[in-house]
């Protein structure tokens, strides 16, 4: 392939449109010109602004419940599978000792010497894997946050809860005690500048409690406010709000 | 178990898919509840259907449990990462399966050649949803036709040039020029690609 080939072809590439034979073609001309990968992720960027224009749709609840089972239970298996890994060393040494194979001392030398530092080597990833998991949340112990104190009011006078703005991009809501709302509604959080509400994102509460990303930046808010709406969000407020804390 | 999740709500999504390498099912959740919605409506956009489309979603959301450390933060984001394997397995389905939706995709087509998509005509509800969609808006319909029909219908630019009876290389430069658009739309407002690595 030739680079003009490749201008020609670059943008059928990433929007993923190309026959399987031009398609491993560009891939392979990119294994050998690395350096035009940069220009292919901007592009691809660019292109995977498409996968944001369909309309907003709620998967089903189901679909978590399933995909967390799953998780957990490879998550438990995996733990198990960590410790069994360690086991082998015992394991294997106790086979071949029980065989009365002794004679053959310096072969077991050999294996024990390698069972060893295989073992070492796992606990070692295993500490690195801890390590790593433990300076995150420290990390997110220690951020520097700004917290506003959510206040309900009508039915939802009860309600506690905060607004965490974690970083100029990040904001987390939490809230207790939430009222329950009928299936077709949903919480609808509502980031108000110079008066005009503009949608944040919507939650429906498990248990009266609920967690929610607050979807757009808090620059120049005057209030974040929560009302309750039809199931999928409105495109603005349709009741009062019942929860909101000045920013 | 509780307190940590709340904190896994704090982290950015870098940290949270370093803490899914680690197998933590709690930063999992969190990664899922975060975009699911995003790569629900892509799917959901692709297939067309709801079982389809939960069944690409759950799909995606194993491998990205499974091969979290395949992301590669200086590619891309977390979210376009995400998107883009939902956009590459979507493609993978349609194409082993669609015909009857092809058919349906070609009447579109054709009628798109009268009047504007109607695809994006729908409100979005948060400032990137807005900016993107003004930038969309600014090409003009035979450009953005072009790109839907790649991107999410997952035809060719060989199999798009038949369905719109157009030369290859005019599906070729609406591609360019309309990928172009959108680039120069960000750029006249001074913002940043949503999505580019950081």
């Amino acid at each position: 392939m030739k680079r003009e080939h490749f201008e020609d072809l670059k943008e059928s590439y990433i929007l993923n449109a190309l026959p399987e034979n031009e398609r491993r073609e560009m891939e392979e001309y990119l294994v050998s010109h690395p350096e035009l990968q940069s220009e292919i992720d901007e592009l691809g960027a660019v292109a995977g602004l498409l996968a944001f224009s369909p309309p907003v749709q709620e998967p089903s609840p189901r679909l978590r419940k399933n995909l967390m089972n799953t998780v957990r239970v490879e998550s438990d298996n995996a733990g198990e599978s960590h410790a069994s890994e360690r086991d082998p060393f015992s394991t294997r040494v106790r086979e071949f000792f029980g065989f009365g194979r002794l004679a053959l001392g310096a072969a077991a030398l050999v294996v024990l010497v390698g069972l060893i530092s295989w073992n070492v080597s796992l606990q070692n990833q295993n500490n690195d894997l801890q390590g790593k998991v433990q300076s995150i949340q420290k990390q997110a112990q220690q951020k520097q946050t700004q917290t506003y104190a959510l206040k309900g009011s009508g039915t939802a006078q009860n309600v506690s809860g905060e607004v965490v703005k974690v970083n100029s991009k990040h904001t987390v809501l939490t809230a207790d005690d939430l009222p329950s709302i009928p299936k077709d509604k949903t919480y609808q959080i509502w980031v108000i500048k110079n008066g005009v509400p503009k949608s944040a994102g919507v939650f429906n509460p498990d248990h009266g409690k609920a967690a929610a990303m607050v979807t757009i930046s808090l620059k120049n808010a005057d209030t974040i406010a929560i009302t309750i709406e039809p199931a999928g969000g409105s495109s603005k407020p349709t009741t009062a709000p019942i929860i909101s804390t000045k920013v | 178990m509780a307190d940590r999740a709340r904190q896994y709500l704090l982290l950015a999504d870098e940290d949270l898919i370093a803490l899914v390498q680690a197998g933590e099912p709690e930063a999992f959740a969190v990664l899922y509840d975060r975009h699911n919605r995003v790569a629900f409506s892509l799917a959901h956009r692709m297939m067309g259907e709801r079982q389809s489309a939960e069944d690409l979603v759950q799909d995606v959301f194993l491998r990205i449990w499974r091969s979290a450390d395949s992301y590669r933060a200086e590619r891309a984001s977390v979210r376009t990462w995400i998107l883009s394997i939902v956009h590459h397995r979507g493609i993978d389905q349609i194409r082993s399966t669609a015909s009857r939706r092809r058919t349906q995709d070609k009447v579109e087509a054709d009628a798109s050649k009268v009047q504007p998509s109607e695809a994006f005509a729908e409100t979005w509800r948060n400032s990137q949803r807005d900016q993107v969609r003004e930038a969309l808006n600014t090409l003009p319909p035979e450009q953005l036709k072009i790109l839907e029909l790649a991107y999410f219908s997952g035809y060719t630019h060989v199999e798009i040039a038949e369905i719109m009876d157009i030369p290859l290389g005019t599906v070729k430069g609406r591609m360019r020029l309309g990928l172009k658009k959108i680039r120069a739309f960000f750029d006249q407002q001074n913002m940043a690609v949503p999505g580019l690595a950081r």
